[in-house]
């Protein structure tokens, strides 16, 4: 079964390297807003749920939830275990 | 004097993106509503729209920007969101023997035409070169056309069905930055600049349970004079641009897009940048 803390740990490896380091795992907390902090572009938001969803065989529902349930660390790491 | 240019060249760039930002703040669907009125668009046919999630700052979620620009169609009438498949050239893209799942593979054109991609209501163009996700009454027709998956311009097309069918083109937060423009353009002109390389590489297409192996033949990058490209643009009698907020938005019909990249390519204004 998968765990909070192995979704966290693959998102925050994601944006380290999409950001090439640029963005240290150090600033990556569950309150972070991935895109409005600048962390990630939309298109590398895009990239990042992908990633998950294949990582963990899930399907992310961005159509019909609210954008900010994805797009802070701490919300995708629920979307994704499903909760 | 070349060293003054420059200088002032850099000082206007600098006054623009810092005027941009002092304009700059978030916008309502009904802005949205206000410019659609603006450009005349009530009921489309044929809608394709390119946007940047990010430039666009929209209070709303993407998908009701999407149900807005629906609500903008006429009876048998097509939304149309790019959804290529790869960000940086088709060649390395194809050089990975790419399997492009038309339900699956993501798109890399951005926020707004991820969720347009999946929406129930969507239909995916299958070609991986250029394919679109479509919305409307007559999006399963159009997606279903093309038989033809070596290029995603030939005559079946979605591309050639938009040049047919003088699609209006929108663009919500971006310039002109037509790719797929240039090279339709190009193949209508026998291909004048040799952007196809006439070399073939493989991919797989995923169609529901069925795999169909193709090739294509790729593309090079073109440079292009986009100066040039935006004068072209603002002589044509439908181009309509405006700036809200510090946002751009623009519309064009194709078949004058079309003319501007043709002339450009007659001109010299487009160029082949690799030679690989």
């Amino acid at each position: 079964m998968t765990t909070a803390e192995e979704v966290r740990s693959e998102i925050v490896r994601h944006v380290v390297a999409t950001t090439r380091g640029r963005v240290p795992a150090e600033r990556l907390a569950d309150d972070t807003n991935l895109v409005a902090q600048g962390f990630l572009d939309s298109i590398g938001f895009v990239g990042l749920i992908a990633a998950l969803e294949e990582k963990f065989g899930v399907e992310l529902d961005l159509v019909e939830k609210p954008i900010e349930e994805f797009i802070v660390l701490g919300s995708l790491v629920k979307q994704v275990l499903g909760n | 004097m070349a060293i003054v240019q420059t200088m002032t060249a850099k000082l206007l760039r600098r006054a623009s993106r810092l005027r941009k930002k002092l304009l700059q703040r978030n916008i309502e669907l009904a802005d949205i509503g206000r410019l659609l009125d603006e450009f005349e668009i009530r009921s489309e046919e044929m809608l394709v729209v390119y946007s940047s999630w990010e430039e666009l700052r929209l209070k709303a979620p993407p998908n009701e920007l999407i149900n807005v620009l629906k609500a903008r169609l006429s009876a048998d009438g097509c939304l149309a969101f790019p959804t290529a498949p790869f960000a940086g050239r088709l060649k390395e893209y194809l050089l990975t023997r790419p399997l492009f799942d038309v339900r699956r593979t993501p798109s890399c054109r951005g926020l707004v035409t991820e969720i347009a991609r999946r929406r129930l209501d969507a239909f995916r163009t299958p070609q991986p070169g250029c394919p679109f996700s479509l919305i409307g009454p007559a999006a399963k027709r159009l997606a279903g056309m093309q038989k033809d998956y070596s290029s995603p311009y030939s005559e079946d097309s979605f591309l050639a069905e938009c040049h047919r069918r003088n699609a209006l083109i929108l663009t919500l937060g971006l310039n002109f930055i037509q790719n797929s423009g240039v090279h339709y353009a190009e193949k209508q002109m026998n291909h004048q600049l040799g952007l196809f390389s006439g070399e073939r590489l493989p991919y797989s297409i995923r169609l529901d349970e069925q795999i169909i192996a193709a090739e294509s033949e790729y593309l090079f990058e073109a440079d292009r004079d986009w100066r040039f490209i935006h004068d072209g643009y603002r002589r044509q009698a439908s181009f309509h641009e405006r700036e809200l907020h510090g946002t751009s938005y623009s519309r064009i019909r194709e078949n004058e897009s079309f003319s501007v990249f043709c002339e450009a390519i007659r001109q010299g204004k487009i160029r082949k940048t690799s030679s690989d």
